[in-house]
């Protein structure tokens, strides 16, 4: 009796960086976007549920930063880009 | 002014006085928006470095900033064509996020300004304050952003 595995690449995971060290997206505490705003741009560039969002927007209100996303860096570069349109201060640093 | 929920959208009404101190708010940002210098805190919280590092922001900017500033533009030049219809806005769920950016840039670069440090909606300002009539647009944009959140939730 042996054990048999199989896997099958899926197309939308992208293997080239899949070994590579993944990329933090961090959210700043801010004294002027409001509290009910953040949740929103959660649950819009994420698609987060709103527990989740409100979550993690608690966390910035009072710890002063968030890691909101983690991935792939190109990935994580749109999300910011996203994240700056709506006027959120998100910074990217390499996961340690 | 007044927000209300909407068949598929918000309705948003506004008295004349507000609708023309937001076009000119409006108006003014846009110009702003155009400016390129980062040394301005305003500029700089609109357009914030994406990296820690020096060279890989001033790498990340340069493909994405342009793109920014268009985006921000849009935006207001939006909420700008629906200022321009008299009578209650009519404002598409799809482009509720197009005015809760909008309003947010104006709430940022305001903020900035008059340097807020944490009263979401500028707080108490004695009346003889020259800035006080800032304040308290500060405190009117927050309340329009809150109420079309609030109807959206």
């Amino acid at each position: 009796m042996g054990s048999t595995s199989t896997i099958v690449a899926e197309p939308e995971v992208d293997l080239q960086n899949a070994l590579a060290r993944p990329w933090n997206i961090i959210v700043w505490n801010d004294p002027i976007n409001l509290m009910t705003y953040v949740t929103r741009v959660f649950m819009m560039v994420f698609g987060y549920s709103k527990e989740k969002s409100e979550r993690l927007m608690m966390e910035v209100h009072h710890d002063g930063k968030s890691l909101v996303a983690s991935g792939a860096r190109e990935a994580m570069e749109q999300a910011v880009t996203q994240l700056h349109e709506y006027g959120l201060w998100a910074t990217l640093e390499q996961a340690s | 002014m007044k927000v209300s929920k909407s068949h598929g959208g918000v309705n948003l009404e506004l008295l004349e006085g507000e609708r023309d101190i937001l076009l000119q708010l409006i108006d003014d940002f846009r110009e702003f928006v155009m400016s390129e210098d980062i040394s301005d805190p305003a500029v700089a919280r609109l357009f914030p470095d994406a990296y820690e590092g020096n060279e890989e922001s001033a790498e990340f900017r340069k493909y994405s900033e342009p793109a920014l500033r268009e985006k921000k533009d849009r935006d207001s030049a939006y909420i700008r064509s629906c200022l321009e219809v008299s009578g209650v806005i009519s404002i598409k769920e799809i482009e509720v996020d197009s005015w809760l950016r909008g309003i947010n840039d104006l709430r940022l670069t305001l903020g900035t300004r008059l340097e807020v440090t944490g009263d979401e909606f500028g707080g108490e300002i004695p009346d003889d304050d020259p800035q006080s009539f800032l304040y308290s647009l500060y405190g009117w944009l927050g309340w329009l952003q809150g109420s079309l959140l609030e109807v959206e939730f």
